[in-house]
């Protein structure tokens, strides 16, 4: 397996520095003096909320929130927290109790909110506070209470806008990590699934969480992509494609290594054959590792519908991811070089249609790929009437327009047409960018060299794929190195009851899935 | 299942590196060259030639049961000393050099004619080496994933190849036995040039992970190449006669525009959609084997210099391949090259076992 090291930057230290900015200190007891270190970070934010109280008594115990404004579930924070403490607890009769600690008798007696934990030094009460928590400070205890109320406005979970399916859940991840990993959980309630949480960015303070198996992931992939996370040394990360780039084996290669999807039943059965789930928070995008070029042209749906059908619509998406890439190309191919192969008709209504037209077919096709991949990026950003407007106005105007001002013949219209279709077909947003960039230079190779082009392209295209790792694993495979087994699962589906056996391209502890095969432990 | 690290391949991508650097370019010439001397038995000859590549199988075995840890170069060097193994060595990387460029050239010539008529030469032949050099580049495991892959693509080319099966008139493969003993004997000496390729085991013997194997999947490899051949000569005997076959410089090109299909028009198109594939497999085969031959002999870190190397062997691939001034003189080059198979492929291990056989325990202690 290639380890992915980086050499210590010669900042490293600094970034160091910069972490352990914040002292490290025990914190006093008194809350005046803890007020009066917070205050050069309280006063620089303002969307930090200090909300000062007392618990009755005599003396009445003084004591501060603190949270930031609309992280935190409001209603939660007053019903929970400050509700209780306020009505409800005297500090007599927590004294009472004849706890030893004051603080553990306070949340064990008064405050409602599930998760509690205790801190007690300066630079994880900072942390805490910027990483949302609400923390509770005390006059005259050392240690502060820090309550998970997380909440705030978030969007909805709502249908995954670009992985639609018609047989399955209608659940997209959403922007809340916790929220992704629950809609996992909901669909894998095995204890073996774990999930670690790490911060990513030394300044966004990014949580991201990895998922998988125990006892079905390969430990040696596992603890490789955690220190790829780990190695990953930039102040801040946003999406979970920062993620992917810094984990990649190639970053040259034009093809998708990571695998991203929105749909949490797409990812479960991927962790059930022992990949490895990666979600970063504020993106509703996971990624999976490692990934297959196969992976990249199934879609959840095929597993849904039955096998036959799933099976034929896989098939005509390798179809379409050939059209895609070569299908201009062997028309420019076959028309300057070899009209010879083209049957004698077609030959005489192709030179027809381009008589009119004043340049060579590369130039004709170039030109209208160029023109569509540019209509496409422009109705991508559009708001989506204007951009259905963009797309019909030049679908059916500029195309009409290019025919009868002679720049192209309609034949080349057509043919851009379906490669572009066909690229759409696709299941997966990266292979389609793969294969729009991949169009173009085996256009101009066909254009070159004819079909002698084109067999050369696939050639390279063909070596490099074999020679591409995920995370270490071929990514080819199972085509090449060829994995029989995995054949069941690749251009065709079988059927789901004759899939007894896990994926042997992506390493695993655990090969059995299903059945009683007569190694399982049913008959043992 | 797992990949070791490294760069080991496993047994069944052996069977394939082997066929994929037995069957290239000359499946398209081939009958031609063996009826040319054996007549109508040219299909007996090509299967009796396989004793060859069986023999110079069994030998490498033999030898690299003795020594199975031992890469190629290493292996000279133990036995007949440093400047001795280094001479024998460079003569192999001379001969795959010589093989190869005389392959590059038959196969830049046939896509000049039938494809690109007015590309200059040069040109081709430098399209073909880039494919070789950036395959081989990648190490030998990516090697026997893409002969893997290009074994599995080209049986569709095999199998338009075999379409004009319905032309075929079975009264041109009669009478059996016309040519002679002679005449088969000559024949199946030409014959067993054409499983040159075998030889690479040389090489790659101490990469393949599970040595108790390599003799089963060599044979079933020679197997498979025999099997191939010798559709392909019956073919393009019963389809064109002995004597029609001797007008046709690639009669397997031939073939392909004997029958007419609706809307693809022509069986080519099929065919050449895999064509580099075919021509570039056992050019990236054996130009990897030299490399790795040559970075040992040079005691270079493999990783970091072999592509480098490659780029050199490669070099003088092109250089060579350009050499000669005409198609006929190729062919003549060809010739050669194949009496050099008998010396690569025989005479190689013949004289390493009979070293080992002398030097006896001593050998292993040297190392």
């Amino acid at each position: 397996m290639k380890k992915i090291s980086r050499k210590p930057l010669a900042d490293d230290q600094a970034w160091k520095e910069a972490k352990q900015k914040i002292p490290d200190t025990q914190l006093p007891a008194a809350l005046n003096d803890k007020m009066q270190m917070l205050q050069p970070y309280l006063q620089k934010g303002a969307d930090i909320i200090t909300r000062p109280f007392y618990l009755e008594g005599e003396p009445p115990l003084s004591a501060v929130s603190i949270h930031l404004n609309k992280v935190i579930d409001d209603e939660a924070l007053n019903q929970h927290i400050l509700r209780p403490l306020m009505l409800n607890c005297r500090r007599e009769s927590i004294q009472d109790l004849g706890a030893q600690n004051l603080i553990d008798a306070i949340y064990k007696t008064s405050i409602t909110a599930s998760q509690i934990r205790k801190i007690n030094t300066f630079a994880a009460l900072v942390q805490t506070i910027f990483d949302g928590f609400t923390v509770l400070l005390f006059d005259g205890i050392e240690e502060v209470l820090v309550i998970d109320i997380h909440g705030g406005e978030f969007r909805a979970i709502d249908a995954p806008p670009a992985e639609q399916t018609m047989r399955g859940s209608r659940e997209g991840f959403i922007e809340i990590l916790d929220v992704n990993i629950a809609l996992v959980r909901r669909r894998l309630r095995d204890p073996n699934l774990v999930v670690e949480k790490t911060l990513v960015g030394t300044r966004t303070r990014t949580q991201a969480a990895i998922l998988y198996i125990a006892d079905i992931a390969d430990p040696k992939i596992v603890s490789e992509v955690k220190s790829r996370i780990d190695q990953m040394n930039l102040d801040g990360i946003v999406a979970s494609g920062y993620v992917e780039q810094f984990i990649e084996d190639n970053p040259y290669s034009i093809f998708p290594q990571t695998f991203t999807t929105e749909r949490p039943d797409r990812m479960v059965p991927l962790l059930l054959e022992g990949r490895i789930g990666i979600i970063v928070n504020n993106t509703p995008l996971a990624l999976v590792v490692p990934a297959l070029f196969v992976q990249f042209i199934q879609a959840s749906e095929d597993y849904y519908e039955r096998s036959i059908f799933s099976s034929y619509i896989r098939i005509l998406r390798y179809l379409a991811l050939l059209v895609a890439i070569s299908f201009p190309a062997l028309y420019i191919a076959l028309l300057s070089f070899q009209p010879e192969l083209i049957p004698y008709d077609l030959v005489i209504s192709f030179s027809r249609a381009r008589s009119s037209v004043p340049f060579p077919v590369i130039v004709e096709a170039l030109v209208m790929e160029i023109i569509i991949q540019l209509v496409i990026e422009a109705g991508l950003r559009l708001p989506q009437q204007i951009g259905q407007t963009v797309g019909v106005v030049s679908g059916i105007i500029l195309g009409q327009a290019a025919i009868s001002a002679k720049l192209a013949s309609p034949i080349v219209i057509l043919i851009i047409s379906v490669s572009i279709i066909c690229t759409y077909a696709l299941p997966s947003a990266s292979m389609v960018l793969t294969t729009r960039l991949l169009r173009l230079p085996i256009m101009l190779l066909a254009a070159t060299f004819g079909i002698f082009g084109i067999s050369f392209g696939w050639m390279i295209v063909q070596t490099h794929l074999i020679g591409l790792e995920s995370i270490g694993v071929p990514y080819f495979s199972p085509l090449a190195p060829m994995r029989y087994p995995d054949l069941k699962d690749s251009f065709i589906r079988v059927f789901l009851k004759k899939m007894n056996r896990r994926p042997v391209s992506i390493p695993m502890q655990d090969r059995k899935r299903q059945g009683n095969d007569g190694k399982g432990p049913e008959q043992q | 299942m797992k990949d070791k690290a490294g760069s080991t391949i496993s047994s069944k991508q052996l069977i394939f590196l082997i066929i994929g650097s037995q069957i290239g370019i000359r499946l398209l010439y081939l009958p031609r060259e063996i009826t040319g001397i054996a007549q109508e038995d040219a299909w007996l000859a090509m299967l009796i030639a396989t004793i060859v590549p069986i023999v110079s199988l069994f030998l490498i075995d033999r030898l690299g049961k003795r020594m199975p840890e031992m890469g190629f170069t290493q292996m000279s060097q133990a036995l007949f000393g440093r400047f001795f193994g280094s001479i024998l060595i460079i003569l192999f990387i001379v001969y795959v050099i010589g093989f190869e460029s005389v392959v590059v050239r038959i196969f830049s010539e046939v896509t000049k004619l039938y494809l690109l008529p007015r590309t200059p030469l040069v040109v081709i032949v430098f399209m073909f080496i880039f494919t070789v050099v950036y395959a081989g580049s990648k190490g030998a495991r990516v090697i026997g994933r893409l002969n893997e892959l290009l074994f599995y693509l080209l049986l569709v080319n095999f199998l338009v190849l075999m379409i004009p099966i319905g032309e075929a008139d079975y009264t041109n493969l009669l009478p059996v036995g016309e040519a002679g003993w002679d005449g088969i004997g000559r024949g199946v000496l030409i014959a067993a040039q054409y499983y040159a390729g075998i030889e690479i085991l040389l090489v790659f013997y101490s990469l393949v992970n599970r040595k108790d194997e390599i003799l089963k999947a060599g044979i079933i490899a020679t197997g498979i190449t025999a099997v191939l051949y010798v559709v392909i000569v019956l073919i393009c005997e019963s389809v064109f006669g002995v004597a029609g076959m001797q007008h046709q410089l690639f009669p397997g090109l031939v073939l392909l525009k004997v029958v007419q299909i609706p809307v693809i028009e022509r069986l080519e198109f099929i065919f050449l959609f895999f064509w580099m594939g075919m021509g570039a497999r056992p050019a990236i085969n054996m130009g990897f084997a030299a490399s790795l031959s040559l970075t040992q002999l040079l005691k270079l870190d493999e990783k970091k210099y072999l592509p480098y190397l490659l780029m050199v062997i490669g070099l003088a691939m092109y250089i060579l391949a350009l050499l000669p001034p005409n198609l006929l003189t190729v062919f003549d080059m060809a010739r050669y090259a194949g009496y050099g198979f008998y010396v690569i492929g025989i005479v190689y291990p013949l004289i390493y076992l009979i070293m080992a056989f002398a030097r006896g325990g001593k050998v292993k202690q040297s190392a």
